[in-house]
């Protein structure tokens, strides 16, 4: 229950993508070691779990609080600060309804209800974990895939294609519909954003698990470079892509993952000698952290763009991980929740 | 929940006050003095805690105990509003 980061330590710059709050319920608190029985149980998958791009919030009760005061989020210094805002918006008089007439009494109890409305709403099945795509329909049993959505899938399963179910899992698992996510932390090597503010300081370097946004595994080498891999749930209505948001162009990330050992050129910049500068957003010392497994590798030796006939297929599939999937010949009205329908006389 | 501790705790004391009587018949006749049986701390010590609700989050603390529904309604409005963010500019839903 712990929450590794010190608030203060967070530069103010903006510095990390805005990671998706969709499909969060799942995530196991972060660990260094994680055991995977659907796997292979004896084998150590490494960190794993947590919940932001380093995993430092173990818990949704974290991850309602850390981005009010994330320096890349909503930049809040202190909780007071939030209470001052809610208490002259539009919903103080809800506050006080829901939470009672005295709420704002004290700054402290009016953050903590404040939070709690924000914690239980982003768990609200409907609205953060509604499994309702087409993927999710065609595991039920209740729509068809396309041709392109099933090579797509194919592709996206092969350990010899494109590997992604290896950490982003497509099949039900333990009676638990996939997450798209293995939850854990691994080192792609992405290349740096340089619209990052701040990436504008050369010597600053966004290392993930060993910080710096992390402080407490700041000593772990082995650990620079690592980031979460996010869901991929919803991943077609992203806006950016890893944890720097350097790709804003989903087409981008896949022959990111094609490519990036083949035609590392394409992806990293030049250094003045003409040498690619390969993982230019990791100092030298962490490159042996990047993981080389399939798609990456030996296994990309020679291997060039992904057709654009099967890229098509790729993004077809990665649509049907989109949520409110209709299906056409019986569409069903919009469910809502409770929340969202009853009335609200008390200024809610 | 509050029974079961009761109960556990009840049972340890018990158990310390068996074993103190257990040592109390080794004790040598002489010689050495002798061992003082140590007085539990008394119960009164939990007084000095602040009440739990202060440092436990999801512990009951106010006056009015909203339902799942009204805090979902909270936490919508709330989420999609950028008063919460220090710019004033930015909703958690931006």
């Amino acid at each position: 229950m712990t929450t590794h980061v010190d608030v203060k330590s967070v530069p103010l710059v903006i510095a990390r993508a805005i990671p998706s709050l969709k499909y969060l319920q799942t995530v196991p608190p972060f660990g260094e070691h994680h055991y995977d029985e659907a796997v292979d149980e004896s084998v150590d998958q490494g960190p794993t779990g947590g919940h932001m791009w380093d995993g430092r919030a173990d818990t949704l009760h974290d991850q309602a609080r850390l981005p009010l005061f994330s320096a890349s989020e909503m930049a809040n210094t202190s909780a007071e600060q939030i209470v001052a805002g809610v208490r002259r918006g539009a919903h103080a008089q809800c506050v006080k309804s829901t939470f009672g007439d005295d709420v704002f009494d004290d700054n402290e109890k009016a953050f903590k209800a404040v939070l709690m409305a924000l914690e239980v709403f982003q768990q609200s099945p409907r609205e953060f974990y509604p499994y309702d795509s087409k993927y999710d329909s065609w595991l039920r049993g209740k729509a068809q895939l396309s041709e392109a959505e099933t090579r797509g899938l194919k592709w996206f399963n092969d350990p010899h294609g494109g590997n992604c179910a290896n950490c982003h899992p497509s099949q039900i698992r333990n009676g638990s519909f996939p997450q798209f996510t293995d939850f854990g932390l691994i080192a792609l090597g992405v290349p740096r954003n340089p619209a990052l503010a701040a990436n504008k300081d050369s010597s600053y370097f966004d290392l993930g698990l060993c910080g710096p946004q992390r402080t407490d595994l700041k000593d772990k080498g082995e650990y620079c470079g690592l980031f979460k891999a996010p869901s991929l749930r919803n991943v077609t209505l992203r806006h950016t892509f890893f944890h720097n948001g350097v790709y804003r162009d989903l087409r981008e990330v896949v022959d990111f993952y094609v490519e990036r050992d083949s035609h590392p050129e394409k992806f990293y910049p030049k250094s003045k000698d003409g040498q690619v500068n390969k993982f230019d957003d990791l100092p030298a010392q962490y490159h042996n952290n990047v993981n080389t497994d399939s798609p990456f590798g030996e296994e990309s030796a020679g291997r060039g763009p992904l057709p654009k006939k099967q890229l098509d297929d790729v993004m077809a599939f990665l649509a049907t991980l989109t949520d409110g999937y209709q299906d056409p010949k019986n569409p069903q009205p919009p469910a809502s929740d409770p929340g969202a329908t009853q009335p609200s006389p008390n200024g809610c | 929940m509050t029974f079961l501790y009761q109960k556990g705790h009840t049972a340890s004391l018990s158990a310390v006050a068996a074993l103190l009587l257990f040592l109390a018949g080794c004790e040598p006749k002489e010689g050495a003095p002798p061992a003082v049986a140590v007085a539990p701390p008394p119960p009164t010590a939990a007084k000095s805690h602040p009440p739990a609700q202060q440092s436990a989050f999801y512990a009951d603390s106010f006056s009015k105990r909203p339902t799942v529904p009204e805090m979902t309604r909270l936490g919508r409005s709330l989420f999609f509003d950028p008063l919460l963010s220090a710019s004033g500019q930015l909703a958690c839903a931006t």
